[in-house]
């Protein structure tokens, strides 16, 4: 919720310079005109310093960074493809003479 | 959308061509032959071709939606060899996906091997774009000088009225010289206007090595200033001098009374029109000199004025002899990882004339077809009362 509070205000701060437009999660950005191609590149290095994700040339395509929706399903799919394996438990072999109790 | 970015290829050339004409002439018919040849020559041909400075395209299902040129250049920063990399020809069609194809072809520009970027012919639109992507703007190297010799023709050849007149305001350019001739006929006028004539011998055939000279000795001061290897700096001239809507690509090289060299300059001509000039240096304390020089011989030619691209380190002799400084539609735009040699351009402490960049290219003449015709000789007018002379030593 906080992210996609902080793109809007992003949107409405940099692209409509603070005024009230009417535009939804979905609405494409560059089709509803708020939005070209040196917008792309401002929103770019706002999403790489902010969040601290890399955008890669093949990603920088209107399925990731052309609507609200769009922009933050990109940094779930970032943060899922850079967060670390989730821990697996151990197998430990267990002597079966000390698991008696054998001195 | 944009699918890929990749080096561009003498087999995309047809393609990309028209997408040049859609994007830059508004026409939708295949591109002529004189195109075709001449992007092959600029991309392919150059004798400063580098495989690790190609030019880019970015295609999608369709095909290629977007074109960065690339012409690779060599300079020298404190000593240190400086790969450049000039953009040029920055074009998207007009597909929904167009802008990310842009910022795809910036991005792979600017994390190319190059140690500096360079544009000098960037509209707004591309300037805002390059500042997004990390670039700068060279303010004093966007600007222009202007210096009117004849005011009538110079306002009749910078007037910009609707195409229903144009036919009409040409008809009368006889009018404008006579009310040129009545202006500057009396003294006060005189003064004003023409240059005054110069007392250092201008050599009006240098050869290109003569030029390279000047070049090397007379910009090499500079902490950022052009390497040439001699055959690419005689294409590049020979290039130069093929564009052909500023009319004629003249020379001249300026001498002391000791023969020595103090200034040179290379400029475009057309009598009534307003004079480019391409490149322009001199040697400290013969700045004022050289340029007058070089407005004289204008003037003479029948130039309604003279155009460059303003140097700071000539700031003076520019103002001093009645200049007006101005932004042409267009910003010179640089971009480096090193911040040093952005700051020693932005101090003036570089050479980057249009010869460097991509002023010089004929994409900006209407009719790639036509050339400029060659000259082998200057109009009697000049060589009777002008102390140029032909001499080709250096």
């Amino acid at each position: 919720m906080q992210e996609k509070d902080e793109l809007c205000r992003f949107i409405v701060d940099n692209y409509l310079f603070g005024q009230k437009m009417e535009f939804s999660d979905d609405d494409s950005l560059m089709e509803k005109g708020i939005i070209d191609s040196t917008g792309i590149l401002e929103l770019v290095s706002f999403l790489e310093d902010r969040y601290a994700v890399r955008v890669e040339d093949e990603e920088l395509v209107p399925e990731n960074l052309d609507s609200v929706n769009n922009v933050l399903r990109f940094l779930q799919s970032k943060r899922q493809a850079s967060a670390p394996a989730a821990a697996q438990p151990v197998e430990v072999p267990v002597n079966p003479a000390l698991s008696l109790g054998v001195a | 959308m944009a699918v890929g970015t990749r080096a561009f290829r003498a087999e995309d050339i047809a393609e990309v061509a028209r997408l040049w004409l859609k994007a830059f002439r508004r026409r939708s018919d295949a591109p002529p032959d004189p195109l075709l040849a001449y992007f092959h020559e600029l991309f392919f041909d150059a004798p400063w071709r580098d495989p690790a400075l190609p030019s880019l395209v970015c295609e999608d299902a369709s095909g290629i939606v977007a074109f960065l040129g690339v012409l690779p250049r060599t300079m020298m920063f404190r000593g240190e060899r400086l790969r450049v990399a000039v953009g040029t020809q920055l074009m998207t069609d007009d597909s929904p996906g167009a802008g990310y194809a842009a910022v795809r072809l910036l991005r792979k520009f600017f994390a190319g091997p190059q140690d500096l970027s360079f544009s000098d012919g960037a509209t707004e639109g591309a300037e805002r774009l390059w500042r997004a992507g990390g670039g700068d703007v060279a303010p004093m190297d966007s600007l222009t000088w202007v210096r009117v010799l004849r005011p009538i023709q110079y306002a009749a050849a910078t007037f910009r009225p609707q195409s229903a007149l144009r036919p009409a305001i040409r008809a009368m350019s006889p009018l404008y010289q006579l009310i040129d001739v009545a202006l500057v006929r009396n003294g006060l006028g005189r003064r004003y206007w023409a240059p005054r004539a110069s007392r250092l011998e201008v050599d009006i055939e240098p050869t290109d090595d003569t030029i390279l000279w000047c070049v090397r000795h007379l910009a090499g001061d500079r902490a950022l200033h052009p390497a040439y290897e001699p055959d690419a700096f005689r294409w590049l001239l020979r290039k130069a001098a093929e564009k052909r809507m500023h009319g004629t690509l003249l020379r001249g090289v300026v001498r002391a009374a000791d023969q020595s060299i103090v200034g040179w300059y290379l400029f475009y001509a057309n009598p009534g029109a307003v004079a480019q000039v391409l490149q322009f240096g001199a040697r400290d304390r013969f700045d004022e000199a050289v340029l007058n020089c070089l407005l004289h011989h204008a003037w003479r030619l029948g130039a309604a004025g003279v155009s460059g691209k303003f140097e700071f380190r000539y700031a003076k002799a520019l103002a001093k002899a009645r200049c007006t400084f101005t932004w042409p539609g267009y910003g010179t735009l640089v971009h480096a990882r090193n911040r040093a040699i952005i700051d020693a351009i932005a101090h003036g402490d570089a050479f980057l004339s249009r010869l460097e960049g991509e002023w010089w290219s004929r994409f900006s003449d209407v009719d790639l077809s036509r050339r400029a015709p060659k000259v082998d000789v200057l109009p009697p007018l000049v060589t009777k009362e002008l102390p140029l002379k032909r001499v080709d030593a250096a």
